[in-house]
């Protein structure tokens, strides 16, 4: 393990673990109590689009993830809220025009995509020096400003007719709540892939739950566990040559079942004392 | 400013939505001190009635004044409780943080509490009798404690007009005798409106009745005639013609 550090991608991998899970814990938490996988899904799927555009414009895809993401987490949340169609109806609709315009894209491109399958399934182990700084800097935007508007979106997310009646606005919380989930699914892109992202996002933060009953807790506890189960992803994958995204979403998968056994034992012996 | 002591009054609202006709003409007045329940069954347009006193709505027709102001800009004045029924049980929040995000529309550009509101908090937590609770968190409460909790949350804004969406809909029966004692203890310091399906529960404890099925049938009292009630509820019922307080209704089949 130890050695693997002296290697640049490892210790690029690494690092991009702890930004990954910092930005994992902090938007996860909203996307579980506010019940938004589906919407985060719907994004983070429909993001393939901005990939597509980016081989056909000849540019590093993930700047045309990032304003493609955004236009369609604003429109997802547009059409959910104000048509009268059903909210998973809506995603659907995104989720699979916005995979189906990557893929036309990508068939009109020219030559060979390269790198297709790190989009969409995540390669930790090639993250660059460039991608740590993008998403230094996409980690310090969504902290500060979740910091910033903390009150506001913990009263948007428990009790939505609430904040509307007590003037917060729920309306500007709700599309920058969806935007602060397309930034991040442009971050996580590297790391686990856009159709794995979503497990990344809300499964430290499934395992943290069972542990406290604060907010902040969670989310400190979601990021804890989201370095360490992310750290330990890339260490088995390196160590049995497996695809690291899907690898790390498979430790945290067994991370939760364990942690779902582990709290469930504890309940039954306070059961058969009592 | 409040012209004899009106503090909401609602003239010839109409309300539709898709062509439907939720509120037909409405004609409201609540006046300080008014302890009001609003009764219908189930799509009778009470919440809408709610929405437009709170401003998230806006009618078709007609006007509608808060505190002599437009609904919107009289929300600082009001203390909503809303309906519970759909609640998150895992929500990691305590109780304290719930009282407290009652104060978020004093907070500044910061966006972040003061002493102040902490006091505020303090005192409406003490007011309920839920102070003891604080660090509890607010799934792992009964109903009837919850219900005390929002109605505090709901006082941090030190409220002219408390108005509360079906409050003890989540409550054990036990249990919402204390919230309608608490709200008898409320009602001295401000008017209060309540919604509900509950008739029985709500006429023992208001001063005034206003029966709601689109139209609304509403004598600035607490009197309502059995046509009334067969009027909102589309079914003959029988009124026990002495006193509320008991049963007003008897048993009866709906058509």
């Amino acid at each position: 393990m130890i050695e693997a550090l002296q290697f640049e991608f490892m210790r690029n991998a690494f690092i991009a673990a702890v930004l990954a899970s910092i930005c994992c814990g902090v938007i996860g938490v909203y996307i579980v109590f506010k019940r938004m996988l589906g919407l985060s899904g719907g994004i983070a799927h429909a993001a393939f689009g901005g990939i597509g555009l980016g081989y056909f414009l000849g540019v590093n895809p993930l700047w045309t993830v990032l304003p493609f993401s955004i236009a369609s987490a604003l429109g997802i949340g547009f059409v959910s809220r104000r048509s009268r169609l059903p909210e998973d109806t809506t995603i659907g609709i995104f989720w699979s025009i916005g995979m189906a315009l990557g893929i036309i894209l990508i068939k009109l491109t020219p030559g060979y995509a390269p790198d297709l399958f790190g989009y969409l399934f995540g390669n930790i182990l090639t993250v660059s020096m460039a991608d740590i700084w993008l998403m230094l800097v996409l980690d310090i935007l969504i902290v500060l400003i979740v910091v910033w508007l903390y009150n506001d979106l913990l009263s948007f997310s428990f009790d939505e007719d609430f904040a509307r009646v007590s003037g917060v606005s729920v309306n500007f919380l709700y599309y920058a709540l969806l935007c602060l989930v397309a930034l991040s699914v442009v971050m996580l892109i590297k790391v686990v892939g856009m159709i794995l992202v979503i497990a990344l996002m809300t499964l430290p933060v499934a395992i943290a739950k069972q542990y406290t009953h604060s907010f902040k807790k969670t989310i400190y506890l979601s990021i804890v566990f989201g370095i360490v189960f992310t750290a330990g992803g890339i260490w088995v994958s390196y160590a049995y040559n497996l695809a690291t995204g899907a690898t790390i979403i498979l430790t945290l998968g067994f991370a939760f079942l364990l942690s779902s056994i582990y709290k469930s034992i504890p309940r039954q012996f306070s059961k058969t004392n009592r | 400013m409040t012209q004899n002591n009106k503090i909401i009054e609602l003239k010839n609202i109409w309300v539709s939505f898709e062509e439907q006709v939720v509120l037909e003409d409405i004609n409201l007045t609540i006046r300080k001190e008014d302890f009001l329940g609003i009764i219908g069954p189930n799509g009778a347009g009470k919440t809408t009635l709610l929405k437009l006193i709170l401003g998230l709505i806006k009618p078709n027709r007609g006007e509608v004044l808060v505190l002599g102001r437009q609904p919107k800009d009289a929300r600082k004045f009001i203390g909503y409780v809303p309906q519970t029924t759909v609640f998150d049980k895992e929500f990691p929040i305590s109780v304290w943080e719930v009282v407290l995000l009652g104060r978020l529309n004093q907070v500044g550009w910061l966006r972040r509490f003061n002493s102040e509101d902490r006091k505020f908090a303090e005192e409406a937590l003490k007011t309920v009798g839920m102070w003891h609770l604080k660090d509890r968190q607010i799934g792992q409460l009964s109903g009837g404690q919850r219900q005390r909790v929002f109605i505090a949350r709901a006082l941090t804004q030190n409220p002219k007009l408390l108005i509360l969406d079906e409050p003890t809909a989540s409550v054990d029966k036990p249990m919402q005798v204390g919230v309608y004692d608490l709200l008898e203890k409320l009602k001295k310091e401000m008017t209060i409106i309540l919604v509900s399906h509950d008739i029985g529960a709500v006429a023992s404890f208001v001063n005034k009745i206003a029966c709601l099925n689109r139209k609304l049938f509403y004598h600035d009292s607490k009197e309502i005639t059995a046509e009334h009630l067969e009027a909102v509820y589309e079914c003959p019922v029988d009124l026990i013609a002495h006193g509320v307080p008991h049963r007003i209704l008897k048993e009866h089949k709906h058509p």
